[in-house]
């Protein structure tokens, strides 16, 4: 045997023990698309794991006064949703059913969770594709697009004795408040859902916010009335990517 | 050696199981190389085979995670657009793409909306 078919049988050698152990392993019950999540947590916008939800969501938008129903085929809404909010953002309302010629879509109302019926031929239907879900045992936020993270940012949560509520909500208000040492930061999400705690709160009826703020110090903590803070830069790229209707998922 | 026969049944188990998975690899030692230079060692690219084709399939990227380009992520594939994992029935569902007469199907993704100028008045 010469030198070089040595060398070439210690190679063979060397490869065929790597090949069995790694077909061992494989036993072992490893996973190829387990995430990729570290302990830190990384900048927005960075890609991350695929998300098994968020897509496909559709959005009921009305520029005009809408009524709402208690049941399909009803002839007297049980309300009437102004075509705006009171912040002036546009109608927007997430569906989560439908019967033949009714919608059944998600209200910004008290309790939270409450759902009506709006009639398919009053309102126009958008897809919405972005998603937010907040963890708040991680206090983290991620925004999937189309099925994928796109942004994870850590985030400052309701207190004990105020906690932000849980459940799917949405996206009812995107507002700018034009200033970013504003406490809001400077872009403010209202959400579907409201405080279980407080009735009001500085002139409005407790609805939970997700914004900005002028002191990033505290996100990562239990500090808040009930809102979602994440840092400047995060709220200013989830307003260049996150459409009214978006789902907000807090869990 | 004295042995009881519980010790001598399980030491020639254990001999027999060393010697199936060592034998394979000796196998693999004594067979004759080929010819020709020694390239870098790739398990997942055995010497001499061409290069796997790129991974335009999907559902090949599941059966080949040791194909890095472009699917270098199993769950990509799994979310990849072109997928259709719906059985073609329709459930019922608002815009799954099966027209139930709702209306509902086809709608057209939804414009990013612009922030209104006001202040806020949430739970802060």
């Amino acid at each position: 045997m010469t030198t070089s078919t040595t060398t070439r049988t210690i190679v063979r050698t060397a490869i065929a023990a790597v090949a069995l152990t790694l077909a061992l392993g494989a036993c072992t019950g490893s996973d190829p698309s387990t995430p990729r999540d570290g302990p830190e947590v990384p900048p927005p916008a960075a890609l991350e794991s695929p998300a098994p939800s968020g897509t496909g969501a559709l959005v009921a938008r009305s520029s005009t006064d809408l009524a709402v129903f208690a049941r399909p085929g009803d002839a007297t809404p049980t309300q009437v949703l102004p075509a705006t909010t009171e912040f002036g953002s546009a109608r927007a309302l997430l569906i989560d059913g439908s019967d033949g010629g009714w919608l059944r879509v998600l209200l910004p109302t008290r309790p939270n969770g409450s759902t009506g019926w709006i009639r398919r031929s009053d309102v126009e239907l958008r897809r919405v594709d972005e998603a937010i879900e907040v963890d708040l045992s991680a206090r983290t936020l991620r925004l999937i697009v189309d099925g994928r993270v796109v942004v994870t940012a850590p985030v400052a949560i309701g207190t004990a004795d105020n906690p932000t509520p849980t459940g799917r909500f949405y996206v009812v208000d995107k507002l700018a408040t034009g200033d970013p040492d504003d406490t809001y930061g400077p872009i403010a999400f209202g959400l579907s859902g409201h405080s279980l705690e407080l009735g009001e709160f500085a002139g409005g009826d407790g609805q939970i916010g997700l914004h900005g703020t002028n002191d990033p110090a505290t996100i990562g903590q239990a500090v808040s009335h009930g809102c979602i803070r994440v840092r400047n830069d995060v709220i200013l790229r989830l307003a260049d990517l996150v459409p009214l209707g978006a789902p907000v998922v807090i869990g | 050696m004295n042995l009881n026969p519980g010790t001598r049944t399980l030491l020639v188990a254990v001999t027999v199981a060393g010697s199936a998975l060592v034998a394979p690899a000796m196998a693999l030692a004594e067979t004759p190389a080929p010819e020709g230079p020694i390239g870098p060692v790739d398990v997942a690219n055995p010497i001499d085979e061409p290069e796997p084709e790129p991974c335009d399939d999907p559902g090949d990227c599941l059966t080949n995670p040791t194909e890095p380009e472009p699917c270098d992520d199993p769950g990509d594939c799994l979310t990849n657009p072109t997928d259709d994992p719906d059985d073609g029935g329709d459930d019922g569902d608002p815009g799954d793409g099966h027209d139930d007469g709702d209306g509902t199907d086809g709608a057209p993704p939804s414009d990013i909306d612009e922030p209104v100028p006001a202040h806020p008045t949430f739970t802060g």
